[in-house]
């Protein structure tokens, strides 16, 4: 917990010192000069399909065999728990470079922190 | 040989997981809408991306009797596969952004990405004991296939299978109509996503 703590502080100043320093940047600025640079960070949440992994712990789990154990509980094996698929749920921070090259139209470089999942 | 009145099982512990590494993402984006400090813009993009998969599969047999259980392994498959190829994948994005000031915005961002890994090169590892008692081990290496059909196969039930072959897998058992569905086994990282952050002008 205090670990965590010493992070968060960490990030904040981090991010602090970073927004500072890039306000502190304005007096370079042309206002009305293109191509403007940005750099965007975000916090993101989403759901990924997975796919082939979980067909077959799916349909692993739910093979004939144990469906046979479980429903007639035979002398000769048990079936204890299931396989779970794995999660596609994954929450990321997103970092992004930015080029406007007019007030319609612009592009970008982005990455994302690494996500997975195991059971 | 069995030891009276012992007991004798086998235990199957299954083991997996995936990690998408940090990919390169390219998009341009178009400034739909714009009023005061409110404006939506909508993008598209592609990206180049990289994961890992790994499954584990653990088979035990135990024995126990009056003077207790023993366990011990018959069978360890490790296997784990990344991309020989990097994917290519596709994605959308909306936006919108709040101009705090001319330099710090807030945005809101909504993503649909289409992507699948398919290029899995990896290997196997499987520790056995034979019937004499010696422990021993394969190792095979190959890509990473998939059977999309349910099969008879290994415990003598019907499932969709992964495998490591160094070329398409092509069993005297399988059916043609299994046969010829057989494919690179895949990473699916279609899915859609949502976050909120802060955009800054550099210069």
């Amino acid at each position: 917990m205090e670990k965590r703590g010493k992070h968060g502080i960490r990030f904040i100043i981090f991010w602090g010192c970073f927004l500072f320093l890039s306000q502190a940047l304005i007096g370079l600025r042309a206002e009305d000069k293109y191509p403007r640079y940005y750099f965007s960070f975000s916090y993101m949440q989403g759901k990924m399909a997975v796919g082939d992994l979980n067909t077959y712990l799916v349909t692993f789990n739910n093979n004939d065999l144990f469906k046979y154990i479980r429903e007639n509980n035979p002398t000769w094996g048990e079936v204890q728990g299931n396989i779970l698929p794995l999660s596609g749920k994954y929450a990321i921070w997103d970092i992004e470079l930015l080029m406007e090259i007019n007030p319609k139209i612009r592009i970008g470089f982005s990455t994302h922190s690494p996500q997975g999942k195991k059971n | 040989m069995r030891e009276p009145g012992a007991t004798t099982g086998i235990t199957y512990t299954i083991y997996s997981g995936y990690m998408n590494y940090s990919p390169l993402e390219f998009s341009v984006s178009y400034n739909l809408w714009e009023r005061k400090k409110i404006s939506l813009s909508l993008g598209v993009g592609t990206g180049i991306y990289r994961a890992t998969i790994s499954r584990h599969i653990y088979m035990d047999i135990y024995t126990s009797n009056e003077s207790g259980s023993k366990r011990s392994p018959i069978r360890r498959i490790l296997e784990s596969g990344r991309p020989y190829l990097p994917a290519l994948g596709g994605f959308g994005n909306v936006s919108v952004k709040y101009a705090v000031s001319s330099r710090l915005s807030f945005i809101a961002e909504a993503k649909a990405r289409y992507g699948k890994i398919s290029n899995f090169k990896g290997s196997e590892f499987s520790l056995y004991i034979d019937d004499n008692g010696n422990i021993g081990y394969n190792e095979y290496k190959g890509k990473l296939w998939f059977y999309p059909t349910n099969i008879d196969y290994w415990i003598g039930t019907s499932y969709s299978q992964l495998e490591i072959s160094p070329v398409k897998p092509d069993m005297v058992w399988l059916s043609e109509s299994i046969l010829e569905n057989i494919r690179k086994a895949n990473l699916n990282l279609t899915g859609l996503s949502f976050g909120i952050g802060l955009k800054i002008r550099l210069f």
